[in-house]
């Protein structure tokens, strides 16, 4: 009961959510002169009336309001209207969108948390060896390496060395190729994106895991443990894990924007087609309505991941059951 | 102490002091440009010249451009430029009041030594990365000023004033907690329209970002007030007729400093990549502002810049060196902090 | 039976007695039946020559067929139809499907015939009989006649469809009629008759009339082959024809097995078996896809990536080349309009105006900036300093003996001195008006392109070394459309052209005082200098005259004019650099658009 609770004030969360970014949205780019067709305006052999006539057909000479008006009626129908740039629904510019981002960022959420978890907790139990020593250099390095600046070393090593392809999603060569090999590019292509995106996340898990472990380790029940006898991978994976799993998904929302924020960057330097790519291109070509719906497609991913941290939460961590669920 | 926080020590301080000390450190003015010198390398300094003499004192030789298509440049090793400390150059403010001219190291002719080369309008690369630690610095100023201030007020209001002022103030934090940052941070940034003037484009740039990243310090803060509120000391002063600024000055405020502090270390490393990276992605400072960001935009409209001409790529050590003393230093504050807010 | 007949004839009179066959009936059922065989032989080949296609014949050239090209464009496809297509990526795709009537030939910029071969003018100077082609078919194999060709025409002309095309094809703001004479001849006629003949219907696609009849009906004709259409939805005359369209992947056209144009050997074009565009938005990206060979045109590239591709070590598998400077260039001009908004205020303040308006400001700052400097850093040397209004690329109409500004700011200072500026209170600013107040002029710009953002900041720096301080102020090319175009607020702006082709009426509302495009002060309703009376003269003579001759000496008038008044001060055309693999053949790369695929019917691609 309580999880269907959660989950419904998730979607309330997510309605009241789209609705006040896409107001702000569509009024703040109305504090700007000009819209999509302008550009085309400049053209000396292009007619004021074509212009004109293109402007009434995708509703652009209306006022703000009434445009935005439309798009609320619209909306009702989960219709988010059609992109200028692409004269195709946004709606489905925006999924497909997604569905490229989340190539992307999947993978790089798993091997973060997974990475992180494992490292953070060998930091943690040997934080005065050297093992522990050095990994709290390289996890402050990683920190302080924005994803922009490894996209860019990662770039100039694919262009010097040829091992990976540069950028894109699949190669041309490949017409019509069966699964496995369509499969296996696909991957190929993700390998610089996914190592770029994890580098900074993990260091960040590998931070809070650290921090966390540490706290647990002066636990009674872990010394108790110790005190026994227990080996120490035997310790790490039936006493430590679970529990210190509750921060890392505690703070999923940051974690969650980190790889979004990270994907966007990383999608511009590598031309990935994915979510931040096409924010990006339609603020600059201004093409309003895919603008409004890339901003809340990247909100229902992060709506959507918190959720799913939630989810993991609860059966994760007992505790979180008892006090009536973390939300 | 670890070997991190010691080299995070020994960045800082230089760091800070870059900034203001960029002219007189630079030879050059960081704004000339000399279109006969675009991509120039760094200047070789030599002690022996073309007829076998040997010089005292350091020189370098004047660059002539070869081939404007690889940038490809010789010493005109006719005349020698010799290197003076302390020598005088170009006109500059100290702190913006003081008119000087004295820098460290240069040679009495301007636009001849290029420490560390030059970029693709011929503008000094030395001189703008240091310039850069002025934008950075701006925006991290102005920016962490934005964020204490409206962290803390809202955070105050919610926790002084309970009641649905508390209710709606924690709604829209939750709201502004679960929107993707960059994307909204990108997005009200390029439609707001583009500012060239220095001061309006940091203003700008600091307070998109901390209009997203707020809610961490206000409900932190919230928190804190709530904890203290109900301390005894508090209800000791109130049975004793105290008003609520007056526990609020006394009790509250020194009480929040510590955690507020810590915050704010926290969140400004924040403000130096967020303005970084708005820069690349072109809605930031703009490549005549001399950012540090903006430097590295141009990366992605030369890529030769990555293989010929890396004395571009100076701006990437600074932030990097400039996020991992402000990495440390927050890491620091935050082991002190007390726990019960974890 | 003709050797036997000629046997017979041959020998004649020696066999006739010893050949017992040949009887008087014989030699009757033997030319009855070789008749009978002639006449079914023409029957046949009567039959078919109504079979015949009309083929256009290249005797220069010849090729090996087979291979994939590989291309890319900067965005997806809006649609397949090149009516409707509003980007240069978008045009380059669709134009492959299509084929125009006349054609201009890409590097001679001659008009050439296409779906017409040929055509008359009558008396009047502006009708035209075309003759089209005769037996071709569109790529889905329906029949093309004359009926295609009236019902594109209409559809264009139609003010429901809002097509970029249907300016191109207008004559003083009024439509050229056209009319069916029999299957294979229309009668086309422009309102009056133009010098530039039949070359405004250069890349208009000739559409399939039974397939777009019902979108066109309902009004939707636009939207008809979007991008979602299927490829068997759209038939065009095209050398390709529509495979395959993966949305932001690439778009795969293939042969167009009913294409009108043979080479010497007879054989079909297109070459090429496929037709690959790659959907690759980044720039850097589609270079470093160019080296790995993973495409096999690139055109238009910035000057370093030349200058980085001709280093590369992979020289040898491909072919860059300078093509010299392109029709675009980049102008700097000043608000010269003295009119007032709607709140009463002037668009631009009247004292700074005034110094505007005078030819020696213009002048002036034409002489301060540094165009050789700008050329040498800015485009690597890639480039030319331009001083008139049409770029020195377009060799045909271009005035050689224009006189430049050459960068000389002792000179730009003494015409300052005598436009009456002077620098009063010391400060290296020069004052005006009768406050001295000191001369800060502010200079918008597009933002997102780097050189035009160098360029920008040069000008920032040669202006402020005479003395008048700029300001730069960065806006979307949408934004700054609207400054210039609706509320002409704006005190100067650098921006840039780039024609389509090199005649120069297609700008006419450029020379025009009265026009929209007259950027610096559009609209007039009279002229407001005596020099602009002069162009709004010549300008008339240029479009109405049908002698090139005339045409051609009034436009080297016209620029001259514009080099001496600068209403707007070019600055310089970037050359136009492009690059292909060496594996493909029959190139012959352009300065006008599409650049490399002009001519893909001939390119060639050895599979190795």
């Amino acid at each position: 009961m309580r999880i269907f609770t959660a989950i419904l004030k998730r979607f309330l969360q997510l309605a009241v959510l789209s609705f006040l970014v896409t107001s702000a949205t569509f009024f703040l780019s109305s504090l700007i002169p000009g819209d999509f067709f302008s550009a085309q305006q400049l053209d000396p052999t292009i007619r004021r009336q074509t212009i004109e006539q293109l402007r009434h057909l995708y509703g652009l000479d209306q006022p703000t309001i009434v445009q935005y008006a439309h798009w609320l009626s619209r909306c009702a129908h989960l219709d988010l209207g059609e992109s200028l740039f692409y004269r195709r629904p946004v709606r489905s510019v925006v999924l497909d969108a997604l569905t490229k981002t989340m190539w992307m960022g999947i993978p790089a959420l798993a091997l973060a948390i997974v990475g992180g978890v494992f490292l953070g907790a060998i930091h943690a139990i040997f934080r005065d060896r050297s093992v522990g020593l050095t990994l709290d250099l390289l996890s402050t390095i990683a920190l302080a390496l924005p994803t922009l600046v490894l996209g860019l070393a990662a770039l100039l090593l694919a262009a010097h060395t040829n091992w990976f392809p540069l950028g894109s999603m699949s190669s041309s060569s490949l017409q019509e190729p069966r699964f496995l090999a369509w499969l296996a590019d696909r991957i190929h292509h993700l390998v610089l994106p996914v190592t770029c995106l994890t580098l900074p996340i993990l260091a960040y898990v590998e931070r809070i895991q650290c921090a966390a472990t540490q706290d647990l380790l002066n636990e009674p029940y872990v010394r108790a443990a110790r005190a026994r006898g227990l080996a120490r991978h035997r310790i790490f994976l039936r006493y430590l894990l679970r529990p210190s799993l509750n921060p890392i998904l505690s703070t999923s929302g940051p974690l969650l924007g980190s790889v979004l924020s990270g994907s966007l960057v990383l999608e511009v330097i590598f031309a990935w087609p994915g979510l931040g790519q096409a924010t990006y291109d339609a603020l600059f070509s201004r093409d309003l309505p895919l603008v409004v719906g890339c901003v809340v497609g990247s909100t229902v991913l992060l709506v959507a991941g918190n959720l799913v941290a939630d989810f993991l939460l609860l059966i994760f961590d007992p505790r979180t059951r008892a006090q009536g669920g973390a939300l | 102490m670890t070997l991190v926080t010691r080299l995070a020590r020994l960045l800082a301080i230089p760091l800070l002091l870059l900034s203001i000390l960029s002219d007189f450190l630079s030879p050059n003015p960081p704004d000339v440009l000399d279109l006969n010198q675009f991509f120039a390398p760094p200047s070789r300094i030599h002690f022996v010249d073309a007829r076998g003499a040997f010089h005292w004192r350091p020189f370098v030789y004047r660059l002539e451009l070869v081939e404007p298509q690889y940038a490809q440049y010789r010493e005109l090793t006719d005349e020698t430029y010799p290197l003076a400390v302390f020598c005088g150059g170009y006109q500059y403010r100290f702190l913006g009041l003081i008119p000087l001219s004295t820098h460290i190291l240069g040679t009495r002719t301007a636009g001849v030594f290029h420490p560390w080369g030059t970029d693709d309008l011929g503008r000094d690369v030395l001189a703008r990365t240091l310039a850069g630690t002025r934008s950075s610095m701006l925006v991290l100023l102005i920016g962490i000023a934005i964020y204490f201030t409206v962290g803390v007020s809202i955070g105050a209001f919610a926790g002084m004033l309970h009641g649905w002022a508390d209710a709606v103030l924690m709604r829209l934090s939750e709201f502004v907690l679960a929107l993707p940052a960059l994307y909204l941070v990108l997005a009200l940034r390029a439609l707001l329209p583009p500012r060239m003037p220095f001061w309006q484009t940091a203003f700008l740039t600091a307070a998109t970002i901390a209009s997203v990243i707020w809610p961490p310090m206000a409900r932190g803060v919230r928190g804190l007030i709530l904890q203290i509120q109900s301390a005894c000391y508090v209800e000791a002063a109130r049975a004793l007729g105290a008003t609520p600024w007056h526990i609020f000055r006394r009790h509250v405020l020194p009480a929040l400093a510590p955690f507020a502090l810590a915050q704010t270390a926290v969140a400004a490393p924040v403000f130096i990549l967020g303005e970084v990276i708005l820069s690349f992605l072109n809605v930031g400072f703009h490549d005549s502002a001399a950012s540090w960001g903006a430097m590295l935009h141009n990366l992605t409209q030369d890529p030769r810049i990555l293989t010929d001409f890396w004395w571009n790529l100076s701006p990437l050590g600074f932030v990097f060196a400039t996020l991992f003393c402000l990495n440390s230093f927050a890491r620091r504050l935050r082991r002190k902090e007390p726990t019960q807010l974890a | 039976m003709t050797d036997q007949t000629q046997l017979l004839l041959d020998t004649g009179g020696e066999f006739s007695e010893t050949a017992p066959m040949l009887t008087k009936s014989r030699i009757a059922a033997a030319l009855a039946i070789s008749m009978l065989a002639v006449t079914l032989h023409l029957c046949v080949a009567g039959a078919q020559q109504k079979e015949i296609v009309d083929y256009l014949v290249r005797p220069d050239l010849s090729g090996a067929r087979g291979g994939n090209l590989v291309a890319s464009v900067i965005s997806d496809p809006a649609t397949f139809n090149m009516m409707f297509a509003t980007t240069l990526a978008n045009g380059a795709v669709a134009g492959q499907l299509s084929a125009d009537l006349v054609h201009v030939n890409r590097v001679t910029y001659e008009v050439e015939p296409s779906l017409a071969s040929k055509w008359e003018v009558a008396q009047d100077g502006r009708t035209y009989t075309i003759h089209l082609r005769r037996g071709l078919r569109f790529s889905d194999g329906s029949p093309f006649t004359a009926d295609d060709v009236v019902f594109t025409l209409n559809a264009l002309q139609d003010p429901r469809n809002p097509s970029m095309m249907a300016d191109l094809i207008q004559v003083d703001g009024k439509f050229p009629s056209v009319a069916r004479v029999d299957d294979y001849t229309v009668r086309f006629a422009w309102p009056r008759p133009v010098g530039t003949e039949l070359r405004a219907l250069d890349s208009i696609p000739m559409l399939p009339r039974n397939r777009l009849l019902k979108a066109y009906q309902d009004g939707a004709l636009a939207s008809a082959w979007g991008p979602t259409v299927s490829p068997q939805e759209v038939a065009g005359l095209g050398p390709f024809r529509l495979k395959e369209y993966q949305r932001g992947v690439r778009v795969v056209l293939e042969r167009n097995p009913y294409y009108w144009k043979k080479d010497k050997t007879g054989q079909t074009l297109p070459y090429l078996d496929t037709l690959t565009f790659l959907v690759i938005q980044d720039r850097n990206a589609e270079a470093l896809r160019f080296q790995a060979g993973e495409i096999d045109l690139f055109d238009r590239m910035s000057s370093e990536l030349y200058a980085s591709l001709r280093r590369s070590e992979r020289a040898k598998e491909f072919t860059v080349r300078d093509l010299g400077p392109g029709l675009g260039m980049d102008f700097l001009w000043f608000n010269l309009n003295p009119g007032k908004n709607s709140s009463g205020a002037s668009f631009v303040d009247p004292e700074k105006l005034a110094v505007f308006q005078q030819a020696a400001f213009r002048q002036a700052v034409s002489h301060a900036l540094d165009r050789e400097g700008m050329v040498r850093s800015i485009l690597l040397g890639l480039g030319s300093p331009q001083y008139g209004p049409i770029s020195s690329g377009n060799k045909v109409w271009y005035n050689a003996g224009l006189r430049t500004t050459p960068f000389d700011p002792k000179q730009a200072k003494v015409l300052l001195e005598q436009t009456g500026l002077r620098d009063t209170n010391g400060d290296g600013i020069l004052d005006f008006g009768a406050s001295h107040r000191p001369l800060e002029i502010n200079l918008l710009t597009t933002r997102g392109s780097a050189a035009r953002e160098r360029t920008a900041e040069i000008i920032r720096q040669n202006l402020s070394q005479v003395g008048i301080r700029v300001n730069v102020q960065l806006l979307l090319p949408n934004e700054l459309a609207s400054r210039f175009q609706s509320s002409f607020d704006y005190e100067a702006i650098l921006f840039g052209m780039t024609p389509s082709d090199i005649v120069p009426d297609l700008e006419a509302d450029l020379w025009y005082s009265s026009g929209q495009s007259h950027f610096w002060f559009p609209n007039q309703t009279k002229p407001n200098t005596a020099w602009e009376a002069e162009m709004d003269s010549l300008t008339a003579r240029l479009v109405q005259s049908l002698d090139q001759g005339v045409r051609r000496k009034t436009f080297l008038q016209i620029q001259e004019i514009w080099a001496k008044q600068l209403p707007a001060i070019p600055t310089m055309a970037p050359d136009i650099l492009s690059g292909w693999g060496n594996s493909v053949g029959n190139t012959r790369p352009s300065i006008l658009p599409p650049f490399l695929l002009w001519n893909s019917e001939e390119l060639t691609k050895s599979t190795r």
